[in-house]
């Protein structure tokens, strides 16, 4: 199907420089320029078209969007690809793309449940990723690094597309140095923007783990942590990977890398990754070896005290177990306290208060644990809201030896 | 047809008779835009480089222009006035045919002539000032711009030389 694109809004909406930085990386040079009004592009190649593209300079010149549409139509002529694809691709050039696929997909639909964690845990993929670009770290706990916390919020949610069911993540890519020219001449990655190395690290921990290149069983606690850090794979990663795939049952998953024109691509990085089932046991054994062996930083937890356990009135700690909202869940949280904060927390139990604790959280087999917790604070009932939690079992032990965590 | 519509037609139908005699190409243009109607174009074999004017064209019904006036008062809409104002990388120009109140008396054909009652200006709004005005503007047609085959050639000549107007 032919289309011309004759949009007035459509067309107004897209950067001169986007279309300039798209006609460079399809081989186009600039070779005049009309007044301050148009630039005048040839083929590099002059074998390739005789053709002449006329681009307006400024989008606020009032027949801008009819320029445009004569440049695409011109474009269609000399490139053989439809304006609708020229659109796109214009539009994707200042961005890298993550593509995520679920391969078998009904019809190319989801049911909503599947769709929702399909999408929730493509985002913590990215967020895990941009993580480990800023720190080196096997766990990611609930504070994340500001830099990739800013660099979620640039991240749009592009538009799905035919075929299985695919998401797009739009990584928007600025160049480093003020002369795009030579931005895009930079070797390597040292002077690659931040969200280049987030998709080219991602790109690089997905091949690695959709391989043999880290193998739980084969491999030391030691020497897999240290090539897990050395490679960007985290725990975070690593269950995010895992609940993508769970997340279409029957289905494999393939991430797809596109990488903006306005750099040049990382070289030796895939651009097409296959995780399949087969990967996601080896994927789950990096990520217990990851946490069970990480450093915790300390965290904030509040919640609401559902458990006291103290088998001696008098004992130096007592433990007690928080309900509260960690990693996208309502969780208990198992923690000792020393003995002078121990009334505080059987006075919030029993009036029903929230309280916030600080500690290093961990998670192992047996659950989430804050260790080394020294703080226990009641909080006002306007900084919680108790309805959030519900509180399941309510048990005081004193005489009865506690459970070792 | 309404009678605005055939007023459309007419002043595009003249248009389109200076351009053809002239030895100009006409194109629409692909993209809507309420202010140019018909574009004029010098060489269509390389229409990207060659001079091009865009029109805005009006067709207004009056009672005879007077001999011993130079000007004439033509109200314009306010959006006409501003898109046609505003920088544009190919010229724009508002044509305005003035006709006869009887639409009978537009045009007479014989075996020996065709002709056409009464003519067209052209007016260029280029580098105009913004106005407070809410609904039209009023602009001065020139007497001496009247819009034949003649002046289109030195329009576009002088487009060709200056790429403006």
């Amino acid at each position: 199907m032919k289309v011309i694109i004759s949009d007035k809004h459509l067309l107004s909406a897209i950067r001169p420089e986007d279309v300039a930085l798209y006609l460079k990386s399809l081989g186009w040079e600039q070779v005049d320029v009309v007044g301050d009004k148009a630039s005048v592009w040839r083929p590099a190649d002059p074998g390739k078209s005789n053709s002449e593209l006329f681009l307006p300079m400024r989008s606020s010149l009032g027949d801008y969007a009819a320029r445009l549409s004569e440049l695409l139509f011109d474009l269609e002529v000399a490139s053989g690809s439809s304006q609708l694809k020229i659109i796109n691709d214009i539009q994707f050039a200042t961005k890298d793309i993550i593509r995520v696929r679920a391969s078998r997909a009904e019809n190319g639909t989801l049911p909503l449940g599947d769709a929702v964690a399909f999408i929730k845990h493509s985002c913590d993929m990215v967020l895990a990723a941009a993580s480990a670009t800023a720190v080196r770290k096997s766990v990611f706990y609930l504070n994340k690094p500001l830099a990739a916390e800013d660099y979620l919020k640039t991240l749009r949610f592009g538009q799905t597309e035919q075929g299985s069911y695919i998401i797009n993540i739009h990584s928007p890519v600025e160049t480093v140095v003020n002369d795009p020219e030579k931005a895009a001449e930079q070797p390597g990655d040292q002077h690659a923007p931040f969200s280049r190395k987030v998709t080219q690290s991602l790109a690089l921990a997905l091949k690695i783990l959709s391989g043999n290149g880290l193998n739980a069983k084969n491999t030391s606690d030691r020497a897999l942590v240290a090539l897990a850090l050395d490679a960007g794979i985290s725990a975070n990663l690593c269950e995010a990977i895992v609940g993508i795939t769970q997340s279409v049952e029957g289905s494999n998953v393939d991430f797809g890398f596109r990488w903006s024109a306005r750099l040049q691509p990382p070289s030796e990085v895939p651009t097409k990754i296959d995780v399949q089932r087969v990967h996601l046991p080896n994927i789950v054994g990096i990520s217990k070896v990851l946490r069970d062996n990480s450093d915790p930083d300390f965290s904030k937890i509040k919640g609401m005290v559902v458990k006291l356990e103290r088998w001696e009135p008098n004992a130096k700690r007592g433990k007690i177990t928080l309900r509260a909202y960690v990693h996208g869940l309502h969780r208990p949280i198992y923690m000792s306290i020393p003995h002078d904060l121990y009334n505080e927390a059987i006075k919030a139990h029993k009036e029903y208060l929230a309280v916030q604790c600080i500690g290093r959280l961990k998670q192992n087999s047996r659950g989430y644990h804050l260790v080394d917790c020294n703080s226990l604070e009641i909080l006002p009932p306007s900084e919680f809201d108790a309805g959030d939690v519900r509180i399941e079992k309510v048990v005081v032990r004193s005489e009865q030896p506690s459970l070792d965590l | 047809m309404y009678i605005t519509q055939q007023q459309e037609q007419f002043s595009l139908a003249y248009i389109h008779a200076v351009a053809t005699v002239a030895g100009y190409s006409i194109y629409e243009p692909k993209v809507d835009d309420d202010s140019v109607d018909i574009g004029i174009l010098a060489n269509s074999q390389q229409h990207r480089r060659a001079p091009r004017i865009e029109i805005q064209a009006k067709c207004h019904k009056a009672d005879e222009w007077k001999t011993d006036k130079d000007t004439y008062s033509y109200p314009l809409k306010l959006k006409n006035y501003n898109d046609l104002r505003c920088d544009t990388m190919v010229p724009r120009i508002l044509v305005v045919l003035m006709v006869p109140q009887d639409t009978s008396l537009w045009m007479q054909l014989t075996h020996d002539a065709l002709t056409i009652c009464r003519c067209a200006y052209w007016f260029s709004l280029k580098d105009f000032e913004e106005v407070p005005n809410e609904e039209s503007v009023t602009v001065r047609l020139l007497r001496s711009q009247m819009f034949n085959c003649e002046t289109l050639q030195e329009l576009m000549n002088r487009v060709g030389e200056t790429r403006s107007l």
